[in-house]
């Protein structure tokens, strides 16, 4: 068996609204996501837009929270939100070929007796550079589920761009 | 020729995404350590690989504060061909700016003036390498400990402004100095899913 076994990889030949990834493997440690993605917007935005994940079909952003710390250009950034799962940026097409960098860990994601935490890290060298370190969590109340579905989207509601791909990985023990 | 590990029989298969490609400790000291693609469809050719990662356990021969441990794909040196923003600790503050040079920085590396046998660890993922899009990379590093004035936690992000495929990798030291011997490095390729 291999310890580090790609799951599914997606590229997107089109503008696409999200990914989703159902019925997920529980028989991994842990996953990661690696990505490069590009917001399908034809304008810039001051502050890049948001890659967000939910998980379980659960599309509330009430149900997760999260901390980070970034910096952009020369400002350092630091903060915690409630009510947030956004976890990294990326331009819009005006910006290619920059596309936003990304990888994210989901640990002991099969655990139906923890809350599901992720940690990220990503960086942008397009028109607002940022490079950012992010964790969160999936809460939805108090429940505990194991992670069996994944929703990627760019959270300015518009497409990701043409070009990205996104890599699951699972990782095992051994 | 022997098949790579992920073809059976002549059958495509999807076994370990990372390969390790390659491993370098230094038995003395180096001013560069450089990767090249074999392009022979064998482990340690880049154009099979969705991403690349580079493992670092590093230091210097030259003073810490500019030691800088420095990247250079497909050997070009081109002026300003590698912005990139900086993200880093000191434990006490923290510090965000953005430099455009010919070579990228991945992260700080401890150096002469830091204390003995301390290395610093730097990890770095380059992603897409075969892609059109600009190359970019994400650097994680640490380096030195509490009594050196010039360590730091770091987080990096840069770009190669070439829409060509990764084919070299050159590991520097940013004020040309030395790796010290027992320095280690390691690339490994990342694999996309790939059988339905």
């Amino acid at each position: 068996m291999a310890v580090i076994e790609a799951i599914e990889t997606d590229y997107l030949e089109a503008d696409t609204p999200y990914i989703q990834w159902t019925s997920l493997p529980q028989t991994y440690e842990h996953l990661q996501i690696r990505a490069t993605f590009q917001d399908g917007n034809a304008i810039n935005s001051a502050g890049n837009f948001a890659l967000a994940v939910y998980v379980n079909n659960d599309n509330n952003t009430p149900s997760y929270t999260k901390g980070w710390m970034r910096g952009s250009g020369t400002t350092e950034l630091g903060s915690a939100h409630a009510a947030s799962n956004e976890f990294g940026f990326f331009g819009a097409e005006p910006d290619i070929p920059f596309y936003g960098v990304f990888v994210i860990d989901i640990m002991d994601y099969a655990n139906p007796n923890k809350l599901t935490t992720f940690s990220a890290i990503n960086g942008y060298g397009g028109t607002v550079p940022m490079v950012a370190f992010t964790s969160g969590v999936f809460h939805n109340g108090a429940d505990k589920d194991a992670v069996d579905e994944m929703l990627l989207v760019s959270y300015a509601t518009s497409n990701f761009l043409r070009g990205g791909c996104v890599t699951l990985y699972g990782l095992n023990s051994s | 020729m022997a098949d790579p590990a992920y073809i059976v029989d002549g059958v495509l298969t999807d076994g370990e995404a990372w390969v390790g490609i390659a491993h370098e400790t230094l038995s003395l000291p180096a001013a560069t350590v450089t990767w090249i693609s074999t392009a022979d469809g064998q482990t340690g050719d880049f154009s099979q690989y969705m991403d690349l990662v580079i493992v670092s356990y590093v230091r210097g021969t030259t003073a810490s504060v500019n030691g800088n441990l420095t990247l250079r794909l497909n050997n070009d040196d081109t002026a300003n061909i590698y912005p990139k923003q900086v993200f880093r600790g000191d434990g006490s503050s923290v510090y965000a700016n953005v430099f455009t040079n010919d070579y990228a920085d991945l992260g700080e590396m401890p150096g002469s003036s830091a204390t003995a046998n301390v290395f610093g660890v730097n990890v770095c993922d380059l992603f897409d390498i075969n892609s059109g899009k600009y190359k970019s990379f994400l650097a994680q590093g640490g380096s030195g400990d509490h009594t050196d004035t010039n360590s730091y936690a770091t987080l990096y992000s840069g770009t190669w402004l070439s829409q060509a495929a990764i084919t070299e990798i050159d590991l520097t030291s940013r004020n040309l100095g030395n790796f010290v011997a027992g320095c280690k490095f390691s690339l490994y390729g990342i694999l996309p899913r790939m059988v339905a």
